[in-house]
């Protein structure tokens, strides 16, 4: 129960961040891995506090999602959504 | 046939990660199929997100790098999102109607997608087309090329006669990454040697024009937001209006989310449901319901 409050009540409706913290929030440690053939490939890993309601959004929206990229083409499927569950 | 994209997250456009996200394209694109203002599909329940990936992406970020010479860097990034599972959930739904589209004009092939890896199965022929040599490109490239980069004049790749030509020029393996990595940083200045390894057209002044984001797409309805659909009742008040009547004393609006209060469980006994209870199960229930009375009353306290 408390849990789910904290989820509905506290981070869900306010995952839009406070606008003089934008640029920090939406950025990360950034670094770069080795791929073959000499390539890197940037890997950006986000704040704390902009993952955890990352986390909750993805849950939140993640049947609604799995229907659209797994019901929209007869022909072409996703499953990016689904690991998510 | 298996495909990849290269670079897929850090180059995708974010003009049409909004314009799927508003169902509306912005621009033409698709060899002019698809038109300014035509709908796109889009999964419902993201409409509600469009304040956090506004957030996320409306803005240019800053990225923290440490070199191997651990030395900071501040880094803008105005291209493509990466950093959370959301941004996977929001890239694959962008690009979703874009391959939706290809295969919707080969209903021979069967596609299964998970993010930028992507596996089409179906007569050779048919995925290839008649001729092979400019099929794929006629197959994928043009829904595509709205949301990536070319890789000619961007800077993002290079050419493989690029690569043979400059071969000769490289450093070792093991120094080569931490130097295209200063290169990916901006730091390209202070390794000029490097220029001919990695194909790097843009100037600074274009980075930094790219990192004041203008973006024109609009959410489809703006009370269609993750915040008033947990608080339905608040109403947006502009912060600037004047007020109606400026004499009057500002009315205080206490607003209480949490539906609990002390005594609570009073209400919640029903006389019915007190005679469905005997003897010591009825006892044990109202101890429960008192200590937890009692727990909530000291931790408020």
């Amino acid at each position: 129960m408390f849990h789910d409050l904290i989820r509905t009540q506290l981070i869900l409706p306010y995952v839009d961040f406070y606008e003089g913290h934008l640029s920090e929030a939406a950025g990360g440690k950034f670094f770069a891995l080795e791929k073959p053939k000499n390539n890197v490939r940037p890997i950006i890993i986000g704040l704390t506090w902009r993952r955890a309601p990352a986390s909750l959004s993805v849950a939140e929206v993640n049947s609604d999602v799995t229907n659209f990229l797994m019901s929209t083409y007869d022909n072409f499927l996703q499953f990016a959504c689904c690991h998510a569950t | 046939m298996q495909l990849d994209i290269i670079n897929a997250f850090c180059s995708v456009s974010r003009q049409a990660q909004f314009d799927v996200l508003a169902e509306m394209t912005s621009t033409s694109h698709d060899n002019r199929n698809v038109r300014d203002g035509d709908t796109i599909p889009c999964a419902p329940s993201l409409r509600k997100y469009w304040g956090y990936f506004q957030s996320m992406q409306g803005h240019a970020s800053t990225l923290h790098f440490t070199d191997h010479r651990e030395q900071p860097h501040h880094l803008t990034c105005s291209r493509g999102g990466q950093g959370d599972g959301f941004e996977t959930v929001h890239f694959a739904v962008t690009i979703h109607p874009s391959i939706g589209r290809v295969f919707q004009r080969h209903p021979a092939c069967k596609g299964a997608a998970i993010c930028d890896d992507y596996f089409v199965v179906g007569p050779l022929q048919a995925a290839l087309a008649s001729k092979p040599p400019s099929a794929l490109p006629s197959l994928v490239l043009p829904p595509l090329s709205m949301l990536f980069l070319s890789g000619r004049g961007e800077g993002q790749n290079h050419s493989s006669s690029e690569a043979q030509q400059h071969a000769g020029d490289r450093p070792p393996a093991d120094q080569s990454q931490r130097i295209i990595t200063a290169h990916l940083m901006q730091c390209w200045k202070n390794h000029q040697y490097l220029l001919g390894h990695v194909a790097l057209t843009r100037s600074e002044e274009y980075l930094k024009l790219q990192s004041v984001q203008r973006i024109p797409a609009v959410p489809k309805d703006e009370r269609d937001t993750i915040f008033h659909e947990y608080f339905p009742q608040t109403d947006t008040v502009d912060p600037n209006a004047p007020p109606e009547n400026p004499a009057a004393p500002p009315e205080k609006k206490k607003v209480w989310n949490l539906n609990w209060g002390p005594l609570l469980w009073i209400s919640e006994m029903s006389a019915q449901r007190l005679l469905t209870l005997f003897g010591f199960e009825h006892i044990e229930q109202q101890k429960k319901e008192r200590t937890m009375m009692l727990f909530y009353y000291f931790v408020r306290n």
